[in-house]
């Protein structure tokens, strides 16, 4: 991308329009009848060839000077390279060199490499900058401080090396923030994986401080290894080492993996875990001997992706529209009217169901077993599943269970925060095992689960294991808050998360701005009204998700419609923040020892100004004005040389 | 006033006759000397009485000088076909003070008075992409035939020489005189083509009426100079070098046309529109060597 120093400059652009304007002027020629044109077609070259060259060539001499005016107009705004910044910036980079960036990609290269070489690219982009570095470690260390030398800051950079260390970003970001508060200009670059990334402690809401977060590494496996450590056994004494490993899984269901450790490239340790939802397992092993690299495996199979597709920015305002689907729908009908603030719609009798399915609703109540089954066919992202068969997400029933009483939760259910669960009961529930995949379980007396929440970043299913007509729960009393409070929690979910991750796939929903969208492309400006990205939406539905561009600067960004003018209305805003805390599979083939001295810079090499375009363009123009002159000369020229 | 009726005009037109080295093919009795023998004033050769022949031509002098009886022969005057094609195309309607095709007529006007004052038969044809008409002019119509065409002005139509003076040489025959009066330029610059056929068939003559149009342009300045003929356009901006160089093809052109015409035989003559029509059709006669200055 291009950016212009002298944008004010583009006022002289209006010469351009002018130069149209008496051209057409000039077009419009007297007419003088003559006896006779033979002798000027003669005269003439322009009359020669064919009509369509001629068209063309009596328009040469308008282009040339479009051009020439162009170039110049360019010239003076004075552009240069993108990313190549004229302004001095005080830049702070945190380099993660912490255990998981070991992790080979598939291209190969580690995360860590891959953070150094992005690392470099922001050095190379900020040449009138002083550049601070950060290792980002257990303990967060100054690689480099107020660097103006472009070579000596690239050295350092590279000096930084790989560690076995958990990281500190609470530290390195106060370190950061206070390195920045020195300059103008102040940007800080954090290249990490954000696998243990917590953004407690550290200040992402956009102020004087600009955070970029680049984020390396892939986002599809999501079991890894987040402790590792070698020390001497205290209890066999030096001979021994006790090698300390945790291996974590991210996702939000149970996998199983086998883990190999090698030492030296001797086989010491193999085993198959099964570790649950964002479960953790460690292991301490002692090897005898010492020496030698600790290799650490996990090999991967049948591993889901993670979901990571975030949506947000959709919802329809003040009512939500409910849809119940039931043979006997008129309970629910009449909790979901008491909840209030609901638009209620009803399956008549006889209608199929799967009609229901493409039509926009922002839940749907039903207790049919077959839709249940069918719910990743509705538009509709949110569920109520009451009494879901067996088998719906890895439920499985057993006996009935009579007179059940509802324990109270040690954590918080959010959509039954407002309920009095203490004094309900049931008065007969199946018994119910549910998997990991449901988060929030509420459970009855001898652990038979009666709430249960799938959350998801775009969709949830509340399943409701009982049948609330068989029971004598206190029903009129308890569902409509039921209801409400499942309602608020659907509300929060579609209306108000317009805010995204970097390093998450982002995408909104287009429902609600859809009708404000003009023309085919959208533009991005982030707080400073600078375009940063374009979106074309020209082949999207108002149904469709927009996939917002990669962004790697925190704040708050909006969008508008590339047509409209600079003082238009935004379609829309959204707030950017740091990247959640994925963690992500490593395999560390090595523990590397203490960092390496950095190498002395060489000679300053430090590009004192930005590469400007503005001599080429006026070489441009000097060109085509020596064109422009030969155009308009020629005709004598050839002529005078023929008649001779 | 028509121009004819002027007594200088007349006095001026007066004084110009017309005299053809060329011998008269016509059938009639005329001023002009013939191949034919017979009735005249002039004794061409003697030849032998024989019985029967009119006494009175026996040339007594030699008869008696001789011994014998000869009878004089006598050459005999006839009249000559003079063939007017006046341009009535529209590039002839330019011109100051007066138009070339005003001149033209006059210029015409001039030639037919002359040639019908030494009794020839005169031919008026008028072309422009075609022969439009070509009517015989006597003496005592010739101011009303020109009338008629004074009155009518020029044919907005582009010039054709090569198929107007196809259609002419088709209808006329018969040898004799052709005046070509024009400005000599159509869209192909094709008239220099046209003039081989014509002296194989006639003696001609060409009169060139030019206008100060055919050869000046304005020296700067945007312009669309459209062709009153075709109205074909010409977009230019106008320079000094343009108008210079303008003036010279009209020039070079005029010098090629002059030189076909001498190289076969013709005659040429470049009138300016205004010109004295008597003093040039004077000028004409002097130039193709067939005229004779009068009594003045």
């Amino acid at each position: 991308m291009i950016e212009f120093q002298s944008l004010a400059n583009s006022i002289f652009a209006v010469s351009v329009p002018v130069l149209v304007a008496l051209y057409m002027l000039k077009l419009n020629r007297k007419t003088v009848k003559v006896p006779n044109v033979a002798f000027l077609k003669m005269i003439v070259s322009e009359n020669r060839g064919s009509s369509l060259f001629k068209r063309l060539t009596s328009n040469i001499l308008l282009l040339l000077e479009v051009l020439f005016l162009a170039a110049l107009v360019g010239a003076l705004m004075n552009p240069g390279r993108a990313g190549l910044s004229v302004v001095g910036k005080r830049l702070v980079l945190i380099v993660d060199n912490t255990i998981t960036m070991t992790t080979a990609e598939a291209g190969g290269e580690t995360r860590f490499e891959t953070a150094k070489k992005e690392a470099l690219e922001v050095l190379a982009a900020n040449p009138n900058s002083s550049v601070s570095i950060i290792e980002l470690s257990n303990y967060p260390r100054l690689a480099a401080n107020n660097e103006t030398d472009f070579r000596a800051a690239a050295a350092k950079l590279s000096a930084v090396s790989q560690t076995h260390f958990r990281p500190d970003w609470r530290f390195a970001f106060s370190l950061a923030e206070g390195l920045a508060s020195e300059g103008q200009n102040p940007e800080i670059h954090a290249f990490s994986d954000f696998s243990s990334f917590s953004v407690a402690g550290i200040s992402t809401v956009p102020g004087k401080v600009r955070h970029f977060y680049h984020v390396t590494g892939a986002k599809t496996r999501n079991v890894g290894i987040s402790e590792f450590d070698i020390t001497a056994d205290p209890e066999t004494g030096s001979a021994a080492q006790e090698i300390f490993f945790t291996v974590k899984n991210y996702d939000d269901y149970e996998v199983s993996f086998p883990v190999s450790v090698t030492s030296g490239g001797a086989k010491l340790y193999s085993s198959v875990f099964t570790l649950s939802a964002r479960g953790s397992e460690s292991k301490v092993l002692k090897r005898f001997g010492g020496g030698g690299a600790v290799r650490i495996e996990i090999a991967f199979g049948d591993s889901m992706p993670q979901d990571n597709v975030r949506s947000g920015s959709a919802g329809e305002g003040d009512r939500l529209s409910v849809l119940v689907s039931s043979e006997r729908p008129y309970f629910y009908d009449a909790a979901l009217s008491a909840a209030g603030g609901l638009a209620v719609e009803t399956v008549p009798p006889g209608v199929p169901r799967s009609i229901y399915r493409n039509r926009e609703f922002d839940l749907v109540v039903t207790d049919d077993s077959a839709e249940i089954a069918e719910s990743s066919k509705y538009r509709c992202a949110n569920f109520v599943a009451i009494c879901p068969p067996d088998g719906f997400m890895g439920i499985k029933y057993g006996e009935w269970d009579y007179d059940v009483t509802f324990r109270a939760p040690s954590f918080p259910y959010e959509y039954m925060r407002s309920m009095d669960l203490s004094d309900i009961y049931v008065y007969r529930a199946r018994r119910a095992l549910a998997t990991g995949s449901f988060g929030e379980i509420a459970f009855g007396s001898g652990g038979v689960p009666l709430f249960m929440r799938l959350a998801r970043f775009d969709s949830s299913v509340f399943a409701v294991m009982f049948d609330p007509r068989q029971s004598n729960f206190p029903l009129k009393t308890a569902f409509p808050i039921f209801f409400s409070n499942v309602a608020g929690a659907v509300r929060n979910l579609v209306s108000a998360p317009e805010i995204f991750n970097i390093g998450s796939d982002n995408r909104m929903r287009l429902r609600r701005i859809y009708p404000a969208i003009r023309g085919p492309k959208l533009v991005v400006r982030d707080d400073g009204s600078r375009d940063v990205a374009e979106i074309d939406v020209s082949s999207l539905k108002s149904t469709d998700l927009l996939r917002l561009p990669p962004l790697t600067a925190t704040g708050r960004y909006r969008l508008f419609n590339a047509s409209a003018g600079p003082s238009a209305r935004p379609v829309a805003e959204f707030y950017l923040n740091a990247p959640v805390g994925a963690v992500l599979s490593i395999k560390p083939g090595r523990v590397p020892g203490p960092a390496r001295t950095a190498p002395a810079a060489s000679a300053p090499a430090f590009e004192a100004s930005h590469v400007s375009f503005a001599p080429v363009l006026i070489l441009a123009a000097l060109l085509l004005l020596l064109l422009d002159w030969i155009y308009q000369n020629f005709k004598v020229f050839f002529r005078g040389g023929g008649d001779a | 006033m028509r121009f004819w009726e002027d007594p200088e005009f007349r006095k001026k037109l007066d004084t110009v006759r017309l005299i053809m080295k060329n011998r008269a093919r016509g059938l009639r009795f005329g001023e002009n000397r013939s191949r034919y023998f017979g009735r005249g004033i002039e004794v061409s050769h003697l030849k032998n009485y024989a019985e029967g022949e009119d006494v009175r031509f026996i040339d007594w002098n030699s008869s008696f000088r001789l011994g014998r009886i000869f009878l004089k022969v006598f050459s005999e005057t006839r009249e000559n076909f003079i063939y007017i094609l006046l341009d009535r195309s529209a590039s002839m309607e330019f011109g100051s003070p007066e138009t070339k095709f005003t001149t033209a007529v006059k210029t015409a006007y001039c030639l037919a008075h002359t040639a019908l004052s030494g009794f020839n038969r005169v031919v008026l044809a008028e072309f422009s992409d075609t022969l439009i008409s070509a009517r015989t002019v006597g003496r005592t119509d010739i101011n009303g035939k020109f009338a008629a065409v004074m009155d009518s002005p020029p044919a907005a139509r582009p010039t054709s020489f090569e198929r107007s003076f196809g259609e002419f040489f088709a209808k006329f025959r018969r040898r004799g005189v052709v005046f070509v009066v024009s400005d000599m330029v159509d869209a192909p610059l094709s008239a220099i083509e046209r003039l081989p056929r014509m002296a194989l068939a006639h003696n001609f003559c060409v009169v060139q009426v030019s206008s100060p149009e055919d050869s000046a342009l304005p020296e700067s300045g945007e312009f669309k100079f459209e062709d009153s003929e075709t109205g074909e356009t010409v977009e230019i901006s106008m320079t000094p070098d343009i108008a210079r160089r303008f003036a010279e093809s009209y020039s070079a052109f005029s010098t090629g046309v002059s030189k076909k015409c001498l190289r076969y035989g013709g005659h040429y003559f470049r009138l300016p529109c205004g010109s004295d029509p008597a003093v040039a059709v004077r000028g004409i006669m002097l130039g193709a060597g067939m005229g004779l200055a009068g009594n003045d």
